[in-house]
């Protein structure tokens, strides 16, 4: 019989077993790095709408003008690519993850009320689109498109600020928000203005069930126009 | 479920990785210091080269002047050059030779390189039989490299050189060269463990007895070099490597050809495990080759293809998804460009690609241990970026083609 090197088979398993280990601690060690910079940006923004309230609080001393442009809904995007990222590396049930997505959505219906009572004291028409969708297995086969339309819009109409929600995540702000909006579980769901829209809508149907997108693109258009005709009087 | 067969397939590969890397770790001092005793070239056995021919005209020549160029007593070399019903002008080449004495011109019908071989046999006169392939040439102290290796070993009954890349033109040939300089290491790896399974036919030896014990070449599904080496393994014969012992082969320029050989090559082994050798595998009376190096050279070879397979449907799925964005937003040159920040945050840390870094780390470190047994030195050039991005994608092919041959008993062709 021939001879078998048992001690490098063993000593080899050994080793295979510690770069395993020390993987999964790797990986362990990064996502939880991911998890406190997600968590110190969702801290920074729970700064940032406390400064705004406070500032809405004081609105009746002070005129709308005066209240700082918060760049919220960018950081917020910012934290949603984030978390976008954990949920396809990590386990979506995993219970840290899923603390992060509901601090997450609670800043998203923050700042989204926060929108709407600056949009109403000042009279600023800012549109804004309350998207839900589920990530349940089979539930919502459209959803990865409708979020891809959202995104495209705004990349188009920055001035638009689209909202995300996970319908199951498991949080009373969401059931209330689902239950104030009259939400159905029935996927993907746009609410615009106060009409809500059931399955997938192309960036065509949004454009054209928001006209204000069309005003938005002529001022934009009579902008750059008298942008170029001011730069080209320089040269002249 | 699928990634925990995931998980089961890295850590297998990366097993067999850390295995091989430590086995050369082990027996480093026997690796470049071995024992060697000094012998006269008096005493040297005599030495019968055989070199079967079938229409290679361009590559016969050279091959035949570098083996009368080899360091050894000419009285005591023996070249047989069997001229297998070659149907371009080889034999005109080879008449060119006729009158060297050390060289011996046969013809036969064509019947294929095992029955090229098995004539040759009858009028070896050598103690010592190996073979050439008509498309390789040799470094002129190979074959006393081979020799001394049966000096210092009088157990040992075949001996296999190393094999290198003759001439690279191209990139695809420069990739060869890194996959060959991998395969100098795993042939010494595999000699150390008892495990060689390719006697190959570029310039391995056999004592000539072990035809006698295991009987002549067999057509082996067109490989007949692996054949005999297993019938060897099953008669507990030694087989070692003399890494020092080089041989050049030409190496196919292209694609297509690349493919054909290693399909060839492949289906070969898959079918000779499945039709004679089955019962080595997981049998510890084979020592290691029958334990580990086979079942995890077939394992290999439908890990790749799972993987393969995986890639290719992500990509498709990734594919349609894109087109189907594209139909609801519009087309626009700017979808799919990130929208976020680049941050190290979205740097994949999955344990998969975490282990899948340690595994090419330490197929450097075994191409390293294979540049040291080359005595050549590492530098980045196309070959190795080829062979770390691409060549694994593309060899998955031959991979699939090959099982897929082996599965319908459907023959490749030769060239």
């Amino acid at each position: 019989m021939k001879k078998v090197v048992w001690k490098t088979y063993v000593i080899a398993f050994v080793i295979t077993s510690a770069i395993f280990a020390v993987s999964f601690g790797l990986s362990n060690a990064i996502s939880e790095k991911r998890i406190q910079e997600i968590r110190s940006i969702e801290n920074k923004i729970s700064v940032d709408i406390l400064s705004i309230e406070t500032q809405f609080s004081l609105l009746e001393d002070l005129s709308c003008g005066e209240i700082g442009d918060s760049f919220l809904s960018r950081e917020l995007a910012s934290i949603g690519s984030r978390l976008q990222m954990m949920e396809s590396e990590r386990n979506p049930d995993d219970p840290e993850f899923l603390n992060l997505k509901k601090y997450y959505s609670l800043l998203l219906i923050k700042d989204q009320l926060l929108t709407k009572k600056i949009a109403e004291k000042c009279g600023d028409n800012t549109i804004t689109i309350l998207y839900f969708y589920s990530n349940r297995e089979d539930d919502c086969e459209d959803c990865s498109k409708q979020g891809a339309v959202l995104t495209r819009l705004q990349e188009l109409y920055p001035e638009i600020r689209v909202y995300p929600f996970d319908y199951y995540l498991d949080t009373p702000a969401i059931e209330a928000l689902r239950s104030v909006h009259r939400i159905d579980a029935e996927f993907p769901a746009l609410k615009i203005k106060n009409t809500t829209y059931y399955g997938l809508k192309t960036l065509a149907d949004l454009e054209e069930l928001i006209p204000e997108l069309e005003e938005i693109k002529k001022a934009r258009e009579e902008m750059e126009a008298l942008k170029n005709a001011t730069s080209t009087d320089q040269v002249e | 479920m699928n990634e925990v067969f995931v998980y089961i397939l890295l850590f297998v590969a990366l097993f067999f990785e850390v295995f091989v890397l430590l086995v050369f770790l082990e027996k480093r001092g026997e690796i470049f210091s071995p024992k060697k005793k000094s012998v006269t070239k008096r005493l040297l056995p005599a030495v019968t080269v055989m070199v079967p021919v079938f229409n290679e005209e361009k590559t016969v020549a050279k091959t035949l002047n570098s083996l009368l160029a080899l360091d050894y007593p000419k009285s005591k070399l023996e070249i047989l050059v069997i001229n297998d019903g070659s149907t371009d002008n080889t034999q005109t080449v080879l008449d060119a030779f006729e009158s060297h004495p050390c060289i011996t011109l046969l013809t036969k019908e064509n019947g294929g390189k095992h029955t090229a071989l098995n004539y040759g046999l009858q009028f070896a006169k050598g103690d010592i039989v190996g073979c050439l392939d008509a498309d390789s040439d040799v470094a002129p102290d190979a074959l006393l490299h081979i020799v001394h290796s049966f000096i210092d070993d009088k157990e040992a009954m075949a001996v296999v050189p190393a094999i290198k890349v003759g001439s690279a033109h191209n990139t695809l040939q420069l990739t060869q060269q890194i996959e060959y300089t991998l395969s100098i290491f795993m042939r010494k790896i595999m000699s150390l463990i008892g495990s060689i399974f390719v006697t190959p036919g570029p310039f391995s030896f056999f004592r000539r007895e072990v035809f006698s014990i295991v009987g002549p070449y067999r057509h082996a599904h067109n490989t007949e070099d692996l054949e005999i080496c297993l019938r060897m393994q099953e008669h507990n014969m030694k087989i070692i490597n003399a890494h020092e012992a080089v041989v050049y082969t030409v190496s196919p320029n292209t694609l297509k050809k690349l493919y054909k050989q290693r399909v060839r090559w492949i289906y070969g082994f898959l079918r000779n495990m499945k039709d004679y050798y089955r019962s080595f595998f997981f049998n510890p009376k084979h020592g290691n080759l029958g334990l580990f190096i086979l079942p995890i050279s077939t394992f290999s070879i439908y890990s790749a293809i799972y993987f393969a397979a995986l890639l290719v449907v992500n990509s498709v799925l990734k594919i349609i998804n894109k087109v189907g964005e594209y139909m609801v937003t519009g087309w626009h040159f700017d979808i799919g460009m990130p929208t976020f920040d680049f941050s190290w945050f979205y740097v994949s840390s999955s344990v998969p690609v975490i282990v899948s870094f340690a595994m090419i780390a330490l197929v450097f470190c075994m191409l390293c241990a294979g540049l040291a047994l080359s005595k050549e030195k590492f530098r980045i050039s196309r070959g190795l970026i080829f062979y770390t991005f691409v060549y694994g994608f593309i060899s998955t092919y031959w991979l699939l083609s090959a099982s897929i041959k082996a599965l319908l008993a459907k023959k490749p062709s030769w060239r």
